[in-house]
């Protein structure tokens, strides 16, 4: 009797454990969020994040989409397709006055330096540009950039040729003598700067304040899932710290996905400065945020550039910034 | 335990693990196979598909670059960009040749034009003329070459379309005219991902887009189109690497609708669009089943035939065992004329034949012991009379020496008062040692009183 006992248990569990024979997927889902970013590398700390496991760490998984269109990424936000981008603040701009649900919840960075216009050696002002053909990104931040510039001096932006192009091909369009100057920026600067009779004529660091990179998301996600958002902000401000205390591991591994060296990517970082969440939590900061988003609607509207000017106050959230760490710490 | 359940266990255990072992070894090794050849099935459709969506998209930008390099259509943007007087007469002839190129076209929506600043300025739907179409992707792709518009809703028809523009260059200075735009309906990509053929009953092909929304129909859902998402390992791995000549991953996972599928990826970079192809692991494994019904019945049969085949020989071993154990009992009780009775000639009937062996040798030697014990008691006996026989004797030698003794000392009176009364010994005087009776010189009577001639 027990040695029929002994007999069924010993094929009970072996059929047990041949019928459990099957592959299955034993991956940890991870919570997807899709961001799209042009070429630019304040934006590098992204990829050191999630070489690190920055956002793995936090639960979630980062897709990088590759969509140099900003109008592109405009629709993709419209259609409910794109969750969020790391852009700068006037194509938030350009967005809200296209009633495209995004809004501000970080800045990421602030252009100082790596934002400028290389023009041919005998174009020494910027009023020298006025006649001369500029090549540039429309509805960009070239074109903002410029705008400013050409703005503060008195200058209209049709006084200028504007050679349209997309963000890298701008900067090809100058080295092959197409146009005489060219907005643009790190690392695109300075391959730029390479042509032979050229020069930098000016710079974000002259006309700091104009130029703030921003994480923009997209309004329903903040509303129906507002963690996942705060996830990837401290998987940012995680980055951004381990970049400060390892410049040389952490720019050797961002530079690679700019095909530059390590060396070139420290180099172009001194053009703009991470903001740091401490820095970022200030009410000056804040200000900062509604004075350059006004400021640039302001300027955009005036060149007919968009057809309405949007409201800062719908445009910028700091709620989920104000409750980053709470029930972390 | 029984050394007989031990044996029937061993060789149950034994059956079950090489079985086990056995069976699993197969099991997978088909299972391998199964999956390897739907697995190859399946990424050869899909790249087959993928390429197939690739040609025709590339057919499609050809014939709009084509149209593009149109001499009609350059001198009549020249004309409406110059603003000249029979600007009018060759947009009517352009808008004519467009509309020709849309009824010869079942899946073309729209075709229009857009001038340098982005304005539709020809249009095979006239209500469209005169928007600002200056910030979208097809003018602003299109500007820079051969452009395809990611698949989008349209506005106008709610329906799924995707967008091919060209840029018009002047054909003598190059200078950029404007933008030829072609609204394409997704139906023939549809047709190319829904056909199903060597697909079974749940095998499906379908495309997502850069950010992993579905852009042909599904087999099993509804209304999907840029709605939804398909966050699965499948699609990500594809979104995720970019790369067409990365080796696909082949494993189970869950599929958009929660259901386990094996599946593959072709990536098609110029519209970084995946195209999934994934059959339910139900469907694909089915064969599979039955051969683990048929492994679960092996393993059940094997150890089962092992276990009794174990019991058998068992038995075989135990009985004459169980004899030897019996017969030990029985001689042990003292019973040295039973025989063990076992027939073979292997290892336990040798024993047993020895067994019987020492039990007549113990018998033998048993039979010598007790003669000599019996003997050993009968020499007792006698030696007991020996020595109760001694003593008697004794007892009559120390009687005997006492009236020896007191004879001589009756004497010795007896020829003292002689003495005294001078006259002769009657009796002869004893030996020079004293106390030492003399038997050997009576004078007339022994010492016993009888004379030597028998008289008393």
């Amino acid at each position: 009797m027990k040695v029929m006992i002994n007999f069924l248990a010993i094929l009970t569990v072996s059929v047990m454990l041949l019928a459990g024979c099957t592959k299955e997927s034993k991956e940890t889902k991870l919570e997807t969020i899709s961001i799209a970013f042009q070429l630019w590398v304040g934006y590098g700390p992204l990829y050191l994040a999630d070489e690190k496991g920055f956002f793995k760490d936090e639960g979630i998984k980062l897709m990088f989409i590759d969509e140099k269109l900003d109008s592109a990424r405009r629709d993709a936000f419209k259609q409910g397709l794109l969750d969020c981008e790391a852009g700068t603040i006037d194509l938030l701009v350009s967005k809200r006055a296209q009633d495209t649900p995004v809004v501000v919840v970080m800045e990421i960075d602030m252009s100082f330096g790596g934002d400028g216009i290389v023009a041919v050696k005998d174009i020494k002002k910027i009023k020298d540009l006025i006649g001369r053909k500029v090549a540039l990104a429309r509805d960009d931040v070239g074109e903002t950039f410029l705008l400013y510039v050409l703005n503060k001096r008195g200058i209209s932006f049709d006084d200028v040729i504007i050679i349209s192009k997309s963000p890298e091909e701008a900067a090809q369009a100058f080295l092959s003598g197409e146009a005489d100057a060219v907005v643009t920026w790190e690392p695109l600067l300075s391959e730029a700067a390479k042509r032979p009779d050229s020069h930098i004529l000016i710079t974000s660091k002259e006309e700091p304040g104009i130029i703030i990179d921003v994480l923009n998301v997209r309004e329903d996600i903040i509303k129906n899932n507002p963690e996942a958002v705060k996830k990837l902000m401290r998987g940012w401000f995680k980055a951004v710290k381990y970049y400060k205390k390892h410049p040389d591991e952490a720019s050797g591994i961002i530079a690679k996905h700019y095909g530059i060296t390590a060396e070139k990517y420290r180099k172009a970082v001194e053009g703009l400065k991470w903001v740091s969440y401490e820095e970022q939590i200030t009410v000056d900061e804040e200000e900062e945020w509604v004075t350059a988003f006004n400021f640039i609607a302001g300027l955009k509207f005036a060149n007919k550039r968009i057809f309405k000017k949007p409201d800062s106050e719908q445009a910028i959230n700091r709620s989920l910034l104000r409750e980053l760490y709470e029930n972390k710490k | 335990m029984k050394i007989k359940n031990k044996i029937s266990l061993a060789f149950l255990i034994t059956g079950l693990i090489l079985t086990f072992i056995g069976a699993s070894a197969m099991y997978l090794i088909a299972e391998e196979s199964l999956e390897h050849r739907i697995y190859e099935h399946l990424n050869s459709t899909a790249q087959s598909r993928a390429r197939h969506i690739e040609t025709y998209l590339d057919e499609h930008k050809d014939m709009v670059e084509v149209q593009a390099s149109s001499i009609l259509l350059n001198n009549t943007l020249k004309r409406i960009n110059d603003n000249t007087t029979n600007a009018q007469k060759h947009t009517e002839a352009m808008t004519a040749e467009l509309n020709a190129i849309l009824k010869s076209e079942g899946h073309f929506y729209e075709l229009f034009v857009l001038n340098p600043k982005g304005k539709i300025v020809i249009s095979t739907d006239e209500d469209r003329i005169g928007l600002d179409r200056s910030t979208d992707a097809y003018f602003l792709g299109g500007k820079e070459g051969g452009f395809i518009k990611d698949a989008y809703r349209s506005e106008a028809t709610n329906r799924g379309i995707f967008a091919i523009s060209a840029p018009i260059l002047d054909k003598e200075t190059k200078e950029f005219l404007g933008v030829i735009v072609v609204k394409c309906s997704l139906a023939d990509l549809s047709e190319i991902t829904t056909d199903s053929s060597g697909l079974g009953k749940t095998g499906e092909i379908y495309l997502i887009n850069k950010y992993g929304f579905m852009i042909s129909p599904s087999r099993f859902m509804e209304d999907t189109f840029l709605k939804q998402k398909v966050d699965t390992i499948n699609a990500n791995e594809c979104l995720m690497t970019k790369d067409e000549g990365h080796i696909h991953l082949r494993d189970i996972f869950p599929d958009y609708r929660g259901v386990n599928v094996i599946g593959t990826h072709a990536y098609m970079s110029e519209m970084q669009w995946c195209l999934l192809a994934e059959i339910d692991e139900k469907e694909a494994l089915a064969p599979l089943m039955k051969l683990k019904i048929v492994f679960v019945s092996i393993l059940i049969f094997i150890p089962f035939i092992a276990w009794l085949i174990g019991s058998i020989i068992s038995r075989r071993i135990a009985k004459p065992l169980d004899e030897l154990r019996k017969g030990t009992e029985i001689i042990g009780q003292g019973n040295l004329d039973y025989k063990i009775e076992i027939e073979s000639h292997d290892e336990i009937g040798q024993l047993a034949h020895s067994f019987n062996m020492m039990t007549a040798d113990l018998k033998e030697t048993t039979t010598s012991v007790n003669e000599l014990n019996r003997e050993i008691i009968e020499r007792e006996k006698a030696e007991k009379l020996a020595l109760e026989h001694a003593e008697t004797l004794e007892r009559f030698n120390s009687l005997a020496v006492g009236r020896e003794l007191k004879m001589l000392e009756l004497k010795q009176e007896v020829n003292s008062l002689l003495n005294e009364l001078d006259r002769e010994d009657k009796y002869q005087r004893e030996s020079d040692t004293p106390g030492t009776p003399d038997f050997s010189s009576p004078a007339d009577d022994d010492y016993t009183g009888n004379n030597k001639d028998g008289k008393s």
